[in-house]
């Protein structure tokens, strides 16, 4: 699995883990990431269970598992979170959140030893080392209940899927030319964002946030001028349609 | 202890293996530096320091040899960490199992049993490749150690090829002869923590 540094200032790091070459090509890409602050660190949509091999293997070259404090999961789909029941073997005193909404779900994963911790519809915020990070409603983008991450030092949104797309393997972290990259997420963003309502809220939320990165789960990260074409391009897509073209 | 118990002990201390051998290996690739610099000094220092030259060569083996050895080490962690989870799931599975077993009733009880034989009989296999993959992550770091114990001896010649050269180039190649010498110790040292995450995972 690839990492890449997307921030550092002292001991405040955002890593992002990905494009591995040896998962299975049935299995969807997914980005994860982790935030380190002062000796804690947090795991970001840690992933499915097929990844979890290469994602503790990964971690570690970064962090102890004693800092490991925390895992979020922005919402209940098994590429996020389905690696639960192993994390819960390695990291026994963590915490995880996630939206309150999916507690009874998402401990079908398994878990014994981790402590769930609900975030509230309106979203919250979460100490790390010497950081806060922001827990930032993304409801029904896609799932009914779900969050972004918000780090105001770093500047960087982790952005679920939303900005998701399906990329090749071998593609740069970084999305390189907006217009190309159109076709690889418009529709994964029509077919499983189900409101239009939900999208313009959203949008409304995010553009009061100064954002460097934005982060998604899936596929190339956008960065500087990016970011608001991005938004500029949602904002006008009709999302919500069943069509499989 | 109990199978499932060993399983994930397995794939957290591999995974510690792993993290002990990156470090190594970016210890190894300042090493690569270090050594490219010294033979630019070695050549600026002239016939004085034609031995040191040469040892330069040797260094610049050494720290191939720790990358090449990291490389290899974490590709077996990986895969031996996806054992070691797939086996901690086997094993969770067959507690299951074994659950349905005893609350079914007899006719249920045969069903239950060939999916049972199957699983156990995968989980010997899962078993039987974790112990060899572990043979082979134990002798791969022994073997990459005793390699590295050639530091210490670099390091002595370098200081007695610096001695030859004129004054002018001495203080930086005792430097490098520093450099090479604490770069080995903090390899070693990896590598040594690296088999301490082994050496209670049992199989």
């Amino acid at each position: 699995m690839k990492a890449i540094s997307l921030y550092q200032e002292g001991s405040h790091q955002w890593i992002c883990f990905g494009r591995d070459p040896e998962r299975d090509e049935k299995i969807i890409d997914t980005n994860q990431y982790m935030v380190m602050s002062n000796e804690q660190s947090i795991v970001l949509d840690p992933g499915g269970i097929e990844l979890f091999s290469q994602m503790l293997t990964s971690v570690l070259k970064y962090t102890s598992l004693e800092n490991i404090t925390a895992l979020f999961a922005s919402h209940q789909d098994p590429d996020i979170i389905s690696s639960l029941g192993l994390w819960d073997q390695c990291l026994p005193k963590a915490k995880l959140y996630s939206p309150w909404i999916w507690e009874s779900f998402i401990k079908h994963f398994g878990m014994n030893n981790i402590q769930f911790e609900g975030i509230p519809d309106e979203g919250s915020d979460f100490h790390l080392g010497n950081t806060t990070l922001n827990f930032i409603p993304a409801h029904y983008l896609h799932s009914s209940g779900n969050f972004n991450v918000y780090d105001s030092k770093a500047k960087i949104l982790m952005s679920g899927d939303v900005g998701a797309a399906m990329d090749k393997d071998e593609a740069p972290f970084f999305v390189e030319d907006f217009d190309a990259h159109i076709p690889k997420m418009e529709f994964f963003h029509r077919r499983w964002m189900p409101s239009n309502k939900a999208k313009d809220d959203w949008i409304a939320r995010v553009r009061k946030l100064d954002i460097e990165i934005m982060a998604p789960q899936h596929g190339g990260l956008f960065r500087g001028e990016m970011v608001q074409e991005f938004l500029d391009w949602f904002e006008r897509l009709d999302v919500g349609i069943a069509q499989n073209k | 202890m109990n199978h499932d118990h060993n399983a994930a002990e397995t794939f957290i201390s591999v995974a510690h293996v792993a993290s002990e051998l990156f470090k190594a290996q970016a210890i190894a690739e300042e090493l690569s530096i270090t050594s490219k610099n010294a033979r630019a000094l070695a050549v600026r220092a002239g016939s004085t320091a034609a031995g040191f030259n040469e040892i330069t060569r040797f260094i610049e083996g050494l720290s191939k040899l720790t990358i090449e050895a990291a490389r290899s080490v974490n590709t077996i962690a990986i895969s031996q960490t996806k054992i070691a989870a797939s086996l901690f799931r086997t094993g969770g599975f067959i507690t299951r199992l074994n659950r349905v077993k005893y609350e079914s009733k007899e006719g249920q009880v045969d069903e239950i049993k060939v999916i049972s034989d199957s699983v156990n009989g995968e989980r010997k296999i899962l078993e039987r490749q974790i112990s060899s993959s572990l043979r082979n992550l134990i002798e791969q770091l022994d073997e990459t150690k005793m390699e590295l114990r050639a530091t210490q001896v670099v390091s002595v010649v370098s200081r007695v090829e610096a001695s030859r050269a004129t004054e002018e180039f001495q203080g930086s190649l005792n430097a490098v002869a520093d450099k090479v010498s604490s770069a080995g110790d903090r390899i070693n040292s990896h590598l040594a923590n690296a088999r301490r995450h082994l050496s209670h995972v049992q199989y």
